[in-house]
């Protein structure tokens, strides 16, 4: 029985997270500090479970994710999105494959459907999928597998209240060719076009980049990858990219506090036994933030729980003041 | 050796299909023209006929009831050898058994590997597995020149122990069933085939094959429905390509899903 929606609210609690996929710690070949590409039930369970006890310790109204899977070999068939609904007091979801295949041929992946989700306690309407644009820096076999990045919108409905759009982004990682310059652009863009319909947007996700101001772009401790295809961690020349957005809109935490302080606000890093060394999530909305109510959920001080076993990156979370 | 107990069943049958050859009854005269190309059917070839196929096995009728077969380029990454034997044969009607061996165990370590072809982890340890097969299968003169086959058959793979890490479940489409007896008891399946000639030199096939796969990890009971269709011109009696298209319809763990597989095929018999 899904929770019942709750009444009229003032403050819309945000929280944005790249769950990995429910691997929880686990050192994936991809990574570049081990070898699994598969998880079994169990270790996917239990590592949900912690995911699981972080959302509802938080109680966000609405949760934004990133590399949640939907019955992928990788994670032993497991509807990821309908387990966070059974396990949350979200009610409601709606969800967009980022990479799906029924079989990748390579390195035993197998079947894979993983992508972006929206969930929240009031209900979402006018779901829709936006195709970003594919790297072309790769051949045609490999973009045939390959992630097609996409931008998810739904439109949140508040009881009683005007309605608020959600944009949820999963960047590109890895390409040389420019394609996340223009994933984050292409983000923007349908910000600004929502923003102006008159109503409030908030989107949010992980843009794989580095926010205006950060004193460390490269050479990060837990970048250990030989491999050119999962090098993801030299932003020297990303160092302006985020400006426009946070120009425009809110973000979690305000550039100014952020750039007085880099590490405080940290969300993601590969390396288990490290700590979290550079930030890479966002919620940026044309609201009014709650000031002081932003945080990345770093650690117990931070968040009240540990989040490092969790994912690979910590959650982002912001109160929305609602008009 | 897991399922050693299931493995008598089907080894009694391959006994009787290898051990019947000698009893074959000889009946009336079947038309030549359809007994002469290999085929899904109850026919074997003509004693001393070879057929090489490119992407088929390759065919060699080592009596007139004995009919070998092997893919001469899939035998290094999957060794394997089949047998099909003639048992009874009429002029309406044909029945014969068919038996096949293989070690899947080197093709399973070869696509456990990293980058491209990996279909499992290369962390993957596949178990030591034999691959038994077996089949009946009946032929019916229905019409001049037109074949409908009817198949039963069971496939068991005896194997060393394995945990699920050490070997996950293949479910690349079309192999899925294929290697579905390493993860269960044992794999039922049937067919029901038509072929026969459409103008003087042009030939078709229409097979739907049905396996049931009971209790694999993760996919819980499973079926696959496969569906071939191949259009085949035949030269003379030596040469044939055929155009193709197998579909497949199996229920996965993360669902049921349809996939197809265009081919393009020649084959030449001596």
């Amino acid at each position: 029985m899904p929770e019942p929606a709750p009444g009229a609210i003032s403050t819309l609690r945000v929280m944005n997270y790249n769950i990995k996929f429910g691997g929880g710690r686990i050192d994936f070949f991809f990574d570049c500090f081990g070898e699994r590409v598969l998880m079994s039930k169990d270790e996917v369970l239990e590592n949900l479970q912690k995911v699981a006890e972080k959302i509802r310790q938080y109680d966000p109204d609405l949760l934004v994710v990133q590399e949640v899977d939907v019955r992928s070999k990788r994670g032993a068939y497991l509807d990821q999105m309908q387990w966070l609904l059974d396990n949350t007091a979200l009610n409601y979801g709606v969800y967009a494959s980022q990479w799906k295949a029924d079989f990748v041929p390579s390195d035993g992946i197998g079947a894979v459907d993983s992508g972006n989700g929206i969930l929240s306690k009031y209900p979402l309407s006018e779901g829709k999928r936006i195709a970003l644009a594919l790297r072309t820096d790769q051949s045609g076999i490999e973009r045939y597998f390959y992630l097609k990045r996409n931008l998810l919108r739904a439109q949140l409905e508040l009881p009683g209240q005007q309605s608020i759009w959600v944009v949820a982004v999963h960047a590109e990682a890895y390409s040389q060719d420019g394609t996340k310059r223009q994933h984050i652009d292409r983000f923007k863009q349908e910000l600004d076009q929502l923003a102006h319909s008159g109503g409030i947007v908030v989107g949010a996700g992980d843009l794989n980049t580095l926010p205006p101001g950060t004193h460390k772009k490269s050479g990060f401790p837990d970048s250990v990858c030989q491999n050119e295809d999962f090098i993801a961690d030299d932003y020297r020349d990303e160092a302006d990219w985020l400006v426009p957005l946070y120009d425009t809109y809110e973000a979690e935490v305000p550039l100014a506090e952020y750039q007085a302080d880099n590490a405080r606000y940290f969300s993601h890093t590969v390396d288990k036994n490290g700590f979290w060394n550079r930030k890479l999530d966002y919620v940026f909305t044309n609201a009014r933030v709650l000031p002081g109510s932003g945080l990345v959920h770093q650690d117990l001080a931070r968040g009240g729980m540990e989040t490092m076993p969790l994912s690979d990156h910590a959650p982002v979370t912001a109160e929305l003041e609602l008009p | 050796m897991r399922v050693l107990g299931s493995v008598l069943p089907l080894a009694v049958v391959l006994g009787f299909v290898l051990g019947s050859a000698g009893s074959a009854h000889s009946q009336e005269q079947e038309p030549r023209t359809a007994r002469l190309w290999s085929g899904n059917h109850a026919l074997t070839l003509p004693r001393g006929r070879l057929e090489v196929g490119l992407l088929q096995s390759s065919h060699y009728g080592l009596t007139d009831r004995v009919e070998l077969s092997l893919h001469p380029l899939l035998f290094f990454a999957l060794p394997h050898v089949e047998a099909k034997v003639s048992y009874e044969r009429s002029a309406r009607h044909a029945l014969s058994m068919r038996g096949r061996l293989a070690y899947p165990s080197l093709f399973l370590g070869l696509v456990s590997r990293e980058g491209s072809g990996g279909l499992l982890p290369k962390t993957s340890s596949p178990p030591q597995a034999l691959l038994v097969e077996g089949d009946v299968l009946g032929t019916l003169f229905w019409q001049p020149q037109q074949l409908v086959t009817a198949t039963v058959g069971l496939a068991v793979a005896p194997h060393t122990a394995f945990t699920p890490a050490e070997l996950p479940l293949l479910d690349f489409p079309f192999l899925y069933p294929r290697f579905a007896p390493l993860y269960t008891v044992l794999v039922p399946r049937a067919s029901l085939g038509f072929e026969g000639r459409l103008t003087s030199r042009l030939f078709y096939e229409l097979q739907l094959l049905g396996y049931l796969m009971p209790a694999l990890p993760d996919a819980g009971t499973a079926y696959a429905l496969e569906q071939a269709l191949a259009l085949e011109y035949r030269f003379n009696d030596n040469v044939a390509a055929s155009l193709g298209l197998r579909a497949s319809e199996a229920a996965y763990a993360y669902g049921s899903r349809v996939h197809f597989l265009p081919y393009l095929d020649v084959r030449v018999g001596f």
